[in-house]
């Protein structure tokens, strides 16, 4: 099965926003009752790392290329997986300090897979996909080496390199996203 | 009564300067700037037409900002 051009860059682009909700929800502190801010840890974010998975796996379906199918297929169970501990997180059924890499260890490893999708399948979009893979990396090490360090940050670095990882993927042009 | 209307000028200093709604006000100043500089498709009023003009870069970022707007509130 193979999808317009239109269609593919559709699906990018909503994946995108959603990308940018997970981000902005997760790093950009909210007000509380008391007027101090903090991070929301709301149930919202692996609901939608979830739903993302879910999107990234239909590609899977849609694919006519098998690298394609195999990225996007392991970028839903890392998505999933991170989703997943989350949601067990936030709910109060798991609680670990390890659960503290998720997010980072997610991103990181979804940029790693997109090195991957560039060396394994060039295609015109190599270089929408090396600076993805890029943003997702340097997000994903910035929010590894602050958790490492124990420091609690208002607003963490890794909201810049994250949000500009979404906004690429919204801006992606249709010539790009095949 | 010159009391109160100062701690109300503050009160809303401190809701404009919250990191959402700075973040969310460009954001929708940039998507409405994009969309005028791209222009946008309108594909019609059915559900399927309705998710097409919605699903576009420019209009996606000014949805997401207002939804951060939303989600600036007290917890």
């Amino acid at each position: 099965m193979i999808l317009p051009h239109i269609q593919i860059a559709r699906g990018h682009w909503a994946l995108g926003a959603l990308f940018l909700v997970i981000v902005l929800e997760e790093y950009l502190p909210r007000r509380g009752r008391d007027g101090r801010q903090g991070r929301s840890r709301s149930q919202l974010v692996p609901w939608a790392l979830m739903l993302g998975a879910a999107g990234v796996w239909a590609t899977t379906v849609f694919a006519d290329v098998v690298h394609d199918m195999l990225i996007h297929t392991l970028w839903g169970d890392i998505l999933f997986a991170a989703g997943a501990l989350e949601l067990a997180r936030r709910r109060g059924v798991y609680e670990r300090p390890w659960l503290d890499l998720v997010l980072p260890l997610a991103f990181l490893s979804c940029g790693v897979l997109f090195i991957v999708h560039v060396w394994i399948h060039q295609t015109v979009g190599d270089s929408w996909h090396l600076a993805m893979g890029g943003l997702l990396i340097a997000g994903g090490v910035i929010e590894l080496a602050r958790v490492r360090s124990g420091r609690a940050l208002l607003i963490s670095p890794a909201v810049l390199p994250l949000t500009g990882f979404a906004l690429v993927l919204i801006a992606i042009p249709v010539a790009a996203a095949t | 009564m010159g009391v109160v209307d100062e701690m109300t000028v503050q009160r809303a200093r401190g809701t404009l300067l919250q990191p959402r709604v700075v973040v969310a006000a460009l954001m929708i100043l940039g998507g409405l700037v994009w969309a005028a500089a791209r222009g946008l498709h309108f594909y019609g009023l059915s559900p399927i037409n309705v998710a097409y003009d919605l699903d576009q870069p420019p209009v996606l970022v000014v949805l997401v900002g207002a939804w951060l707007l939303y989600r600036s509130g007290g917890r």
